[in-house]
């Protein structure tokens, strides 16, 4: 393979190269047991089961509260005014924060935003303020982990009620080398209306924030449900 | 509720058999793309049980591999305040890697190439590459023309050729 690598003058032929990427990474590994995945699965079947009707109750819910909007005494100066702030956030400002708990500051050439977090913000109303400011729909929650046999820690992968995966985070934030507080989104590479979530992970026993993740959803999330 | 648990046995079992023969490769592809062991195993479990939960509508995919894929990396969550606690799990999955050295070599040579990638290239690297899919499907999977693919393809090849090359005339020839 290395040989065909070496023939060609300028590197390799496309085959030898597919070929030389397509034996990396063949360790043997199989992923999860397969009675973890199905019960995952069957979890997962049961809430769409039940999805339906709880869909059913939230359509007449959110019809009341508009109907309750538009007809109130000042529902449609107040439609217009939410309107004209939904496309001021959009639109993204430039924004330059620091404080004890965090700093929020735009690239003004490049509009990427650097978020840096010193504490736990899960329950900071202001940091989402600014992120709303600076383009970027966010929403907090926190979950409790427990270490497992090993020791370890294992990762929260949450459902989210009322919302669901859009996109691939990645596309979107840039982690910093050597610094595991900071990152860096780009507002404009976000699917339209979505909204980056982040969860915010503590050990049960001692309350220490272990880690957070970050996931890009469409729609309104209330929460992380684990699986 | 009876009746239901007999109509699911044949769909369990199907399902089971489609893991099996796909669990290594959509781990593998998933691992090409984010990276990471761990979280690849996780976005693949999460994956294939989101294919389970839909599976009347995944195996009549024209690749259910590529949407288990396409799941995982669109459920794929950065945990990006990882603590040293988890850093540690990793590293004791690295500690039952049994590649050989020239394995382990290209393994990381190719990481870092693809690291390099835009995530379009890389995803697509990933549906023709590591699940050997034709251009064709990987445009119905990605959702964009043959063409596009066929464009990404080459820009990633371009890239990977030139952070490969080096690295491959340095290995021992056998």
């Amino acid at each position: 393979m290395i040989e065909d690598f070496d023939k060609h003058d300028g590197g390799a032929t496309d085959v030898a190269l597919m070929s030389l990427v397509g034996s990396a990474f063949d360790e043997g590994r199989r992923g999860r047991d397969a009675q973890d995945v199905l019960a995952r699965g069957r979890q997962l079947r049961r809430r769409k089961r039940a999805v339906p009707a709880l869909g059913a109750l939230a359509v007449v819910a959110a019809s009341a509260s508009l109907a309750l909007a538009l007809t109130g005494p000042s529902g449609a100066a107040g439609a217009t005014h939410a309107q004209a702030g939904h496309s001021m956030t959009a639109n993204g400002a430039v924004v330059n924060v620091d404080n004890a708990g965090f700093s929020v500051h735009t690239d003004a050439k490049t509009g990427k935003v650097t978020i840096t977090l010193r504490e736990s913000v899960d329950q900071d109303v202001l940091i989402k303020q600014f992120l709303a400011k600076a383009g970027i729909r966010a929403y907090f929650t926190s979950t409790i982990v427990s270490p497992n046999a090993h020791g370890a820690v294992p990762r929260v992968m949450c459902t989210w009620p009322g919302a669901t995966p859009v996109g691939n985070v990645d596309d979107v934030e840039t982690a910093t080398p050597g610094n595991s507080n900071t990152i860096t989104i780009d507002p404009s590479k976000m699917p339209s209306g979505s909204v980056l979530a982040f969860d915010f992970e503590y050990l049960a026993k001692t309350h220490e924030e272990v880690s957070t993740g970050t996931q890009l959803l469409s729609g309104d999330p209330t929460g992380c449900a684990p699986m | 509720m009876r009746s239901r648990d007999v109509d699911e046995k044949p769909e369990d079992e199907d399902f089971a058999a489609f893991y099996e023969q796909a669990r290594a490769g959509c781990l593998r592809a998933v691992y090409a793309a984010v990276g990471d062991w761990s979280v690849a195993e996780d976005a693949t479990a999460e994956a294939f049980a989101r294919a389970y939960a839909s599976w009347r509508k995944v195996r009549g995919h024209p690749a259910p591999r590529a949407w288990v894929v396409r799941t995982a990396l669109n459920t794929h969550v950065s945990w990006w305040r990882r603590r040293r606690r988890e850093v540690a799990w990793d590293a004791s999955h690295d500690a039952e890697d049994h590649r050989s050295p020239e394995g382990a070599e290209v393994d990381r040579s190719v990481m870092q190439a693809l690291q390099t990638l835009p995530g379009r290239q890389r995803e697509v690297v990933v549906l023709r590459i590591f699940l050997d899919l034709d251009t064709k499907t990987t445009a119905r999977v990605l959702g964009v023309t043959p063409g596009t693919v066929m464009t990404h393809l080459s820009r990633a090849l371009a890239a990977l050729r030139a952070a490969l090359a080096p690295t491959a005339r340095q290995e021992p020839v056998k």
